[in-house]
Protein backbone atom coordinates (compact mmCIF):
# COMPACT_ATOMS: atom_id res chain seq x y z
CA UNK A 1 0.00 0.00 0.00
CA UNK A 2 2.95 1.82 0.82
CA UNK A 3 4.10 1.75 -2.47
CA UNK A 4 0.90 2.80 -4.02
CA UNK A 5 0.81 6.03 -1.99
CA UNK A 6 4.40 7.11 -2.99
CA UNK A 7 3.19 7.31 -6.80
CA UNK A 8 0.98 10.32 -5.04
CA UNK A 9 2.44 13.41 -6.51
CA UNK A 10 1.19 15.40 -2.81
CA UNK A 11 2.96 12.34 -0.94
CA UNK A 12 6.18 12.76 -2.99
CA UNK A 13 6.06 16.72 -2.56
CA UNK A 14 5.49 16.18 1.31
CA UNK A 15 8.38 13.89 1.30
CA UNK A 16 10.42 16.55 -0.57
CA UNK A 17 9.26 19.49 1.59
CA UNK A 18 9.14 17.71 4.97
CA UNK A 19 12.89 16.53 4.55
CA UNK A 20 14.31 19.98 3.14
CA UNK A 21 12.34 21.39 6.75
CA UNK A 22 13.48 19.25 8.85
CA UNK A 23 17.40 19.31 7.71
CA UNK A 24 17.09 22.79 8.12
CA UNK A 25 15.41 23.06 11.58
CA UNK A 26 17.61 20.96 12.90
CA UNK A 27 21.06 22.31 11.81
CA UNK A 28 19.92 25.90 13.10
CA UNK A 29 18.28 24.01 16.15
CA UNK A 30 21.48 23.26 17.43
CA UNK A 31 22.98 26.75 17.59
CA UNK A 32 19.44 27.84 19.45
CA UNK A 33 19.56 25.37 21.98
CA UNK A 34 23.15 26.12 22.75
CA UNK A 35 22.45 29.97 22.75
CA UNK A 36 19.42 29.31 24.90
CA UNK A 37 17.22 30.74 22.32
CA UNK A 38 14.63 27.20 22.35
CA UNK A 39 11.95 29.55 22.77
CA UNK A 40 12.23 31.92 19.81
CA UNK A 41 10.95 29.30 17.39
CA UNK A 42 7.60 29.47 19.00
CA UNK A 43 7.72 33.40 19.61
CA UNK A 44 8.12 33.74 15.83
CA UNK A 45 5.82 30.19 15.02
CA UNK A 46 2.94 32.63 16.68
CA UNK A 47 3.83 36.18 14.86
CA UNK A 48 3.29 33.70 11.29
CA UNK A 49 0.16 32.60 12.72
CA UNK A 50 -0.71 36.84 12.92
CA UNK A 51 0.58 37.26 9.66
CA UNK A 52 -1.09 34.50 8.33
CA UNK A 53 -4.25 36.09 9.98
CA UNK A 54 -3.35 39.63 8.24
CA UNK A 55 -3.02 38.12 5.01
CA UNK A 56 -5.98 35.99 5.14
CA UNK A 57 -8.21 39.18 6.54
CA UNK A 58 -6.73 41.41 3.32
CA UNK A 59 -7.42 38.23 0.81
CA UNK A 60 -3.73 38.12 -0.48
CA UNK A 61 -3.62 35.46 -2.83
CA UNK A 62 0.09 34.41 -1.73
CA UNK A 63 0.08 34.76 1.76
CA UNK A 64 3.80 33.47 1.97
CA UNK A 65 4.64 36.97 0.11
CA UNK A 66 2.76 39.06 3.37
CA UNK A 67 3.90 36.50 6.19
CA UNK A 68 7.87 35.76 5.26
CA UNK A 69 8.75 39.60 5.63
CA UNK A 70 6.36 40.20 8.48
CA UNK A 71 8.07 37.51 10.54
CA UNK A 72 12.24 38.14 9.35
CA UNK A 73 11.12 41.61 10.71
CA UNK A 74 10.14 40.62 13.85
CA UNK A 75 12.77 38.25 14.67
CA UNK A 76 15.23 41.29 14.33
CA UNK A 77 12.88 43.05 16.36
CA UNK A 78 12.80 40.31 19.02
CA UNK A 79 16.89 40.25 18.70
CA UNK A 80 16.86 44.24 18.53
CA UNK A 81 14.54 44.33 21.65
CA UNK A 82 16.34 41.52 23.68
CA UNK A 83 19.42 42.83 23.40
CA UNK A 84 19.09 47.04 24.11
CA UNK A 85 15.70 47.81 26.12
CA UNK A 86 15.06 46.84 29.79
CA UNK A 87 12.46 43.86 28.04
CA UNK A 88 15.08 41.45 28.37
CA UNK A 89 14.87 38.17 26.32
CA UNK A 90 12.43 35.57 27.48
CA UNK A 91 9.79 38.11 28.75
CA UNK A 92 9.92 39.69 25.35
CA UNK A 93 9.67 36.52 23.36
CA UNK A 94 6.41 35.27 25.67
CA UNK A 95 4.78 39.10 24.89
CA UNK A 96 5.31 38.88 20.95
CA UNK A 97 4.58 35.12 21.15
CA UNK A 98 0.88 35.22 22.95
CA UNK A 99 0.55 38.76 21.67
CA UNK A 100 0.46 37.60 18.32
CA UNK A 101 -1.72 34.50 18.54
CA UNK A 102 -4.47 36.48 20.04
CA UNK A 103 -4.24 39.68 18.04
CA UNK A 104 -4.24 36.79 15.00
CA UNK A 105 -7.37 34.65 16.21
CA UNK A 106 -9.03 38.43 16.80
CA UNK A 107 -8.60 39.30 13.42
CA UNK A 108 -9.90 35.94 12.02
CA UNK A 109 -12.75 35.97 13.99
CA UNK A 110 -13.52 39.47 13.61
CA UNK A 111 -12.87 40.00 9.48
CA UNK A 112 -12.57 36.57 8.45
CA UNK A 113 -15.05 35.30 5.42
CA UNK A 114 -14.22 31.70 5.58
CA UNK A 115 -16.99 29.31 6.43
CA UNK A 116 -14.49 27.50 8.38
CA UNK A 117 -12.96 29.45 11.11
CA UNK A 118 -12.26 27.07 13.87
CA UNK A 119 -10.82 24.52 10.97
CA UNK A 120 -8.42 27.30 9.30
CA UNK A 121 -7.21 28.19 12.86
CA UNK A 122 -6.79 24.32 14.11
CA UNK A 123 -4.94 23.57 10.36
CA UNK A 124 -2.77 26.62 10.81
CA UNK A 125 -1.87 25.51 14.18
CA UNK A 126 -1.47 22.35 13.97
CA UNK A 127 -0.83 21.90 10.04
CA UNK A 128 -3.22 19.33 9.51
CA UNK A 129 -2.83 17.85 6.16
CA UNK A 130 -1.83 20.71 4.70
CA UNK A 131 2.02 19.45 4.08
CA UNK A 132 -0.40 16.74 1.72
CA UNK A 133 -1.75 19.71 -0.26
CA UNK A 134 0.81 21.73 -1.61
CA UNK A 135 1.24 22.90 -4.96
CA UNK A 136 3.95 22.57 -7.03
CA UNK A 137 5.19 26.40 -6.61
CA UNK A 138 5.05 26.32 -2.99
CA UNK A 139 7.18 23.13 -3.12
CA UNK A 140 9.55 25.46 -5.49
CA UNK A 141 9.56 28.02 -3.14
CA UNK A 142 10.13 25.81 0.23
CA UNK A 143 13.22 24.02 -1.96
CA UNK A 144 14.89 27.73 -3.21
CA UNK A 145 14.15 28.75 0.24
CA UNK A 146 16.15 25.04 1.76
CA UNK A 147 18.89 25.44 -0.32
CA UNK A 148 19.62 28.92 0.61
CA UNK A 149 19.77 28.35 4.54
CA UNK A 150 21.48 25.24 3.81
CA UNK A 151 24.19 27.48 1.64
CA UNK A 152 24.06 30.27 4.13
CA UNK A 153 24.64 27.78 7.29
CA UNK A 154 27.46 26.37 5.51
CA UNK A 155 29.49 29.11 3.84
CA UNK A 156 28.97 30.67 7.86
CA UNK A 157 29.55 27.37 9.78
CA UNK A 158 32.77 28.56 11.57
CA UNK A 159 31.48 32.18 12.31
CA UNK A 160 28.15 30.66 13.39
CA UNK A 161 30.44 27.75 15.68
CA UNK A 162 32.01 31.19 17.26
CA UNK A 163 28.93 33.21 17.77
CA UNK A 164 27.01 30.48 19.25
CA UNK A 165 29.80 29.17 22.00
CA UNK A 166 31.53 32.55 23.18
CA UNK A 167 29.95 35.79 21.20
CA UNK A 168 32.53 37.94 23.52
CA UNK A 169 35.63 35.93 22.42
CA UNK A 170 34.21 35.98 19.15
CA UNK A 171 33.59 39.69 19.36
CA UNK A 172 36.72 40.17 20.87
CA UNK A 173 38.61 38.28 17.74
CA UNK A 174 36.91 40.46 14.62
CA UNK A 175 33.63 38.49 14.16
CA UNK A 176 30.96 41.25 13.25
CA UNK A 177 28.75 38.88 16.03
CA UNK A 178 25.46 41.50 15.51
CA UNK A 179 25.51 41.21 11.95
CA UNK A 180 25.66 36.85 12.78
CA UNK A 181 23.17 37.92 15.25
CA UNK A 182 20.56 39.20 12.37
CA UNK A 183 21.66 36.30 9.75
CA UNK A 184 20.88 33.81 12.55
CA UNK A 185 17.45 35.44 13.19
CA UNK A 186 16.14 35.70 9.32
CA UNK A 187 17.62 31.92 8.72
CA UNK A 188 15.37 31.20 11.97
CA UNK A 189 12.28 32.92 10.46
CA UNK A 190 12.46 31.77 7.22
CA UNK A 191 12.94 27.96 8.56
CA UNK A 192 9.64 28.92 11.20
CA UNK A 193 7.59 30.28 7.98
CA UNK A 194 8.62 26.60 5.98
CA UNK A 195 7.55 24.57 9.10
CA UNK A 196 4.62 25.13 9.80
CA UNK A 197 3.36 23.98 6.24
CA UNK A 198 4.68 20.67 8.15
CA UNK A 199 3.79 20.62 11.37
CA UNK A 200 1.67 24.06 12.41
CA UNK A 201 2.54 27.29 14.26
CA UNK A 202 1.98 25.18 17.56
CA UNK A 203 4.32 22.39 16.99
CA UNK A 204 7.51 24.02 15.11
CA UNK A 205 9.51 24.34 18.74
CA UNK A 206 9.91 20.54 18.43
CA UNK A 207 11.26 19.88 15.34
CA UNK A 208 14.07 22.80 16.67
CA UNK A 209 14.73 21.54 19.49
CA UNK A 210 14.05 17.75 20.02
CA UNK A 211 16.85 16.55 17.20
CA UNK A 212 19.60 19.06 18.55
CA UNK A 213 18.37 17.72 22.26
CA UNK A 214 19.12 14.08 21.36
CA UNK A 215 22.10 14.40 19.58
CA UNK A 216 22.72 15.81 22.50
CA UNK A 217 22.56 12.72 24.54
CA UNK A 218 25.48 10.64 22.66
CA UNK A 219 27.63 13.55 21.41
CA UNK A 220 29.42 16.55 22.59
CA UNK A 221 31.06 17.75 19.61
CA UNK A 222 29.23 20.27 17.61
CA UNK A 223 30.00 19.22 14.11
CA UNK A 224 29.08 15.66 16.02
CA UNK A 225 26.13 16.93 17.35
CA UNK A 226 24.73 18.97 14.10
CA UNK A 227 25.37 15.93 11.84
CA UNK A 228 23.45 13.56 14.24
CA UNK A 229 20.76 15.95 14.49
CA UNK A 230 20.56 16.46 11.26
CA UNK A 231 20.32 12.86 10.47
CA UNK A 232 17.56 12.09 13.35
CA UNK A 233 15.60 15.20 12.37
CA UNK A 234 15.45 13.95 8.91
CA UNK A 235 14.50 10.34 9.34
CA UNK A 236 11.99 11.30 11.94
CA UNK A 237 10.31 13.67 9.87
CA UNK A 238 10.34 10.94 7.05
CA UNK A 239 8.73 8.02 9.46
CA UNK A 240 6.39 10.94 10.84
CA UNK A 241 4.81 11.30 7.42
CA UNK A 242 4.89 7.84 5.94
CA UNK A 243 3.39 6.95 9.47
CA UNK A 244 0.54 9.28 9.33
CA UNK A 245 -0.32 8.38 5.83
CA UNK A 246 -0.74 4.57 6.78
CA UNK A 247 -1.92 4.92 10.00
CA UNK A 248 -4.30 8.23 9.10
CA UNK A 249 -3.30 10.11 12.36
CA UNK A 250 -2.33 14.01 11.73
CA UNK A 251 1.17 14.59 10.03
CA UNK A 252 2.23 17.47 12.73
CA UNK A 253 2.15 15.51 15.94
CA UNK A 254 2.95 12.29 14.51
CA UNK A 255 6.41 13.60 13.83
CA UNK A 256 6.46 15.30 17.07
CA UNK A 257 5.74 11.75 18.91
CA UNK A 258 8.49 9.82 16.70
CA UNK A 259 10.81 12.65 18.05
CA UNK A 260 9.57 12.27 21.58
CA UNK A 261 10.06 8.46 21.03
CA UNK A 262 13.82 8.92 19.61
CA UNK A 263 15.18 11.25 22.62
CA UNK A 264 13.84 8.69 25.19
CA UNK A 265 16.07 6.19 23.02
CA UNK A 266 18.72 8.31 23.13
CA UNK A 267 18.94 9.53 26.64
CA UNK A 268 18.48 5.80 27.92
CA UNK A 269 21.48 4.66 25.24
CA UNK A 270 23.77 7.72 26.50
CA UNK A 271 22.69 6.54 30.45
CA UNK A 272 23.96 3.02 29.19
CA UNK A 273 26.76 3.64 27.01
CA UNK A 274 28.36 6.60 30.08
CA UNK A 275 27.73 9.73 28.38
CA UNK A 276 28.62 11.38 25.39
CA UNK A 277 30.65 11.22 22.62
CA UNK A 278 33.11 13.54 20.38
CA UNK B 1 33.79 18.84 4.86
CA UNK B 2 32.50 22.17 3.46
CA UNK B 3 33.20 20.97 -0.10
CA UNK B 4 31.32 17.94 0.99
CA UNK B 5 28.62 19.88 1.99
CA UNK B 6 27.86 22.30 -0.80
CA UNK B 7 27.88 19.07 -2.98
CA UNK B 8 24.99 17.74 -0.72
CA UNK B 9 23.01 20.62 -0.82
CA UNK B 10 23.53 20.98 -5.04
CA UNK B 11 22.42 16.95 -4.88
CA UNK B 12 19.21 17.90 -3.24
CA UNK B 13 18.78 21.16 -5.58
CA UNK B 14 19.02 18.22 -8.61
CA UNK B 15 17.06 16.11 -6.53
CA UNK B 16 13.90 18.36 -7.17
CA UNK B 17 14.47 19.87 -9.78
CA UNK B 18 11.73 17.80 -11.62
CA UNK B 19 9.83 19.68 -9.17
CA UNK B 20 10.41 22.43 -11.19
CA UNK B 21 9.40 21.15 -14.21
CA UNK B 22 6.13 20.12 -13.05
CA UNK B 23 2.60 22.00 -13.73
CA UNK B 24 0.14 23.43 -10.78
CA UNK B 25 -2.18 20.46 -10.08
CA UNK B 26 -1.04 17.81 -12.51
CA UNK B 27 -4.09 15.38 -13.50
CA UNK B 28 -2.88 12.16 -11.35
CA UNK B 29 -5.54 9.10 -11.14
CA UNK B 30 -4.91 6.71 -8.78
CA UNK B 31 -5.47 3.03 -10.41
CA UNK B 32 -9.00 1.39 -9.37
CA UNK B 33 -9.59 -2.57 -8.92
CA UNK B 34 -13.20 -1.63 -8.60
CA UNK B 35 -14.64 -2.05 -12.42
CA UNK B 36 -15.84 0.77 -13.62
CA UNK B 37 -14.17 3.28 -11.33
CA UNK B 38 -11.79 5.58 -12.26
CA UNK B 39 -10.80 6.54 -8.91
CA UNK B 40 -11.40 4.50 -5.65
CA UNK B 41 -11.31 6.53 -2.34
CA UNK B 42 -12.47 4.14 -0.49
CA UNK B 43 -9.45 1.59 0.06
CA UNK B 44 -6.79 4.89 1.01
CA UNK B 45 -6.03 6.08 4.48
CA UNK B 46 -8.22 8.94 5.81
CA UNK B 47 -4.94 11.28 5.43
CA UNK B 48 -4.48 10.87 1.77
CA UNK B 49 -8.27 10.45 0.90
CA UNK B 50 -8.52 14.12 2.58
CA UNK B 51 -5.49 15.44 0.46
CA UNK B 52 -7.04 13.64 -2.29
CA UNK B 53 -10.32 15.43 -2.45
CA UNK B 54 -8.21 19.03 -1.56
CA UNK B 55 -6.70 18.47 -5.19
CA UNK B 56 -9.97 17.60 -7.01
CA UNK B 57 -11.66 20.64 -5.62
CA UNK B 58 -8.70 22.71 -6.61
CA UNK B 59 -8.08 21.27 -10.01
CA UNK B 60 -11.62 19.63 -10.60
CA UNK B 61 -10.72 19.54 -14.66
CA UNK B 62 -8.41 16.81 -14.63
CA UNK B 63 -11.32 14.89 -12.70
CA UNK B 64 -14.28 15.81 -14.55
CA UNK B 65 -16.39 12.80 -16.13
CA UNK B 66 -14.47 10.34 -14.18
CA UNK B 67 -16.31 7.88 -12.08
CA UNK B 68 -15.45 8.32 -8.21
CA UNK B 69 -15.51 6.08 -5.23
CA UNK B 70 -15.64 7.15 -2.08
CA UNK B 71 -16.85 6.89 1.35
CA UNK B 72 -17.11 9.47 4.13
CA UNK B 73 -20.20 10.53 5.78
CA UNK B 74 -23.74 11.39 4.75
CA UNK B 75 -24.70 15.21 5.43
CA UNK B 76 -27.37 17.64 4.11
CA UNK B 77 -27.39 21.42 3.34
CA UNK B 78 -30.95 22.62 3.45
CA UNK B 79 -31.46 25.47 1.30
CA UNK B 80 -34.69 27.53 2.20
CA UNK B 81 -34.42 30.24 0.31
CA UNK B 82 -34.62 28.31 -2.81
CA UNK B 83 -35.76 25.20 -1.13
CA UNK B 84 -33.42 22.72 -2.17
CA UNK B 85 -31.73 20.01 -0.13
CA UNK B 86 -28.27 19.37 -1.51
CA UNK B 87 -26.69 15.38 -0.25
CA UNK B 88 -23.04 15.23 0.45
CA UNK B 89 -20.35 13.05 1.29
CA UNK B 90 -18.09 14.47 4.10
CA UNK B 91 -14.63 13.53 4.62
CA UNK B 92 -12.67 14.49 7.99
CA UNK B 93 -8.81 15.08 8.21
CA UNK B 94 -6.85 13.45 10.37
CA UNK B 95 -7.25 16.13 13.11
CA UNK B 96 -11.04 16.46 12.41
CA UNK B 97 -11.12 20.04 12.38
CA UNK B 98 -11.66 20.29 8.72
CA UNK B 99 -13.74 18.30 6.24
CA UNK B 100 -14.10 18.56 2.71
CA UNK B 101 -17.15 16.90 1.04
CA UNK B 102 -18.94 16.64 -2.60
CA UNK B 103 -22.03 16.84 -2.89
CA UNK B 104 -24.25 13.87 -4.50
CA UNK B 105 -27.58 13.50 -6.85
CA UNK B 106 -28.69 9.79 -6.09
CA UNK B 107 -29.65 7.88 -8.97
CA UNK B 108 -33.07 6.60 -9.11
CA UNK B 109 -36.37 7.79 -7.72
CA UNK B 110 -35.84 8.67 -3.93
CA UNK B 111 -37.73 10.80 -1.63
CA UNK B 112 -36.17 12.73 1.11
CA UNK B 113 -36.24 12.38 4.21
CA UNK B 114 -38.21 8.66 3.69
CA UNK B 115 -35.31 7.00 1.54
CA UNK B 116 -32.60 9.05 3.64
CA UNK B 117 -30.90 8.16 7.15
CA UNK B 118 -30.23 10.67 9.42
CA UNK B 119 -27.20 12.65 8.76
CA UNK B 120 -23.89 11.16 10.02
CA UNK B 121 -24.88 7.90 8.29
CA UNK B 122 -21.38 6.31 7.00
CA UNK B 123 -21.96 5.98 3.25
CA UNK B 124 -20.18 4.77 0.28
CA UNK B 125 -20.81 6.78 -2.99
CA UNK B 126 -19.82 5.80 -6.29
CA UNK B 127 -20.63 8.40 -9.32
CA UNK B 128 -19.58 10.47 -12.21
CA UNK B 129 -17.99 13.83 -11.69
CA UNK B 130 -19.43 16.44 -13.02
CA UNK B 131 -19.69 20.32 -12.46
CA UNK B 132 -22.47 22.80 -12.19
CA UNK B 133 -23.46 26.56 -12.04
CA UNK B 134 -25.80 28.22 -9.81
CA UNK B 135 -26.47 31.61 -8.30
CA UNK B 136 -23.26 32.51 -10.50
CA UNK B 137 -21.22 30.09 -8.76
CA UNK B 138 -19.28 27.05 -9.81
CA UNK B 139 -19.92 23.82 -8.00
CA UNK B 140 -19.29 19.67 -8.53
CA UNK B 141 -21.32 17.07 -7.92
CA UNK B 142 -21.61 13.13 -8.47
CA UNK B 143 -24.34 12.65 -10.68
CA UNK B 144 -25.96 9.18 -11.01
CA UNK B 145 -24.44 8.20 -8.03
CA UNK B 146 -24.67 4.78 -6.20
CA UNK B 147 -25.10 5.46 -2.62
CA UNK B 148 -24.77 2.37 0.16
CA UNK B 149 -25.76 3.88 3.21
CA UNK B 150 -23.88 1.35 5.64
CA UNK B 151 -25.44 1.66 9.57
CA UNK B 152 -29.07 1.51 7.44
CA UNK B 153 -28.18 -1.73 6.03
CA UNK B 154 -27.03 -2.96 8.98
CA UNK B 155 -30.40 -1.58 10.67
Amino acid sequence: MLATYLTFPFVRYAIIVGTLIALCSSLLGVTLVLKRFSFIGDGLSHVAFGAMAIAGVLHLSNNMLFVLPFTVLSAVLLLRTGQNTRIKGDAAIAMISVGALAVGYLLLSLFSTSANLSGDVCSTLFGSTSILTLTPGEVRLCIVLSVVVLTVFILFYNKIFAVTFDETFARAAGTPTDAFNLLIAIVIAVIIVLAMNLVGSLLISALIIFPAMSAMRLFKSFKGVTICSAVLSVTCSLAGILISILASTPVGSTIVAVNIAVFIVFSILAKCLGGTHS
Amino acid sequence: MKQLSILLVLLLLVSSLPVFAMAEYGPFLPLSSVPGVDIDLSQMSGTVVYAQVYNILMDPQAYLGKTIRMSGYYDIYEDSVNNAVYFSCIIPDATACCAQGIEFIWAGDHTYPDDYPEPGTDVIVTGRLESYTEGGYDYLHLVDSDVVFLTSELD
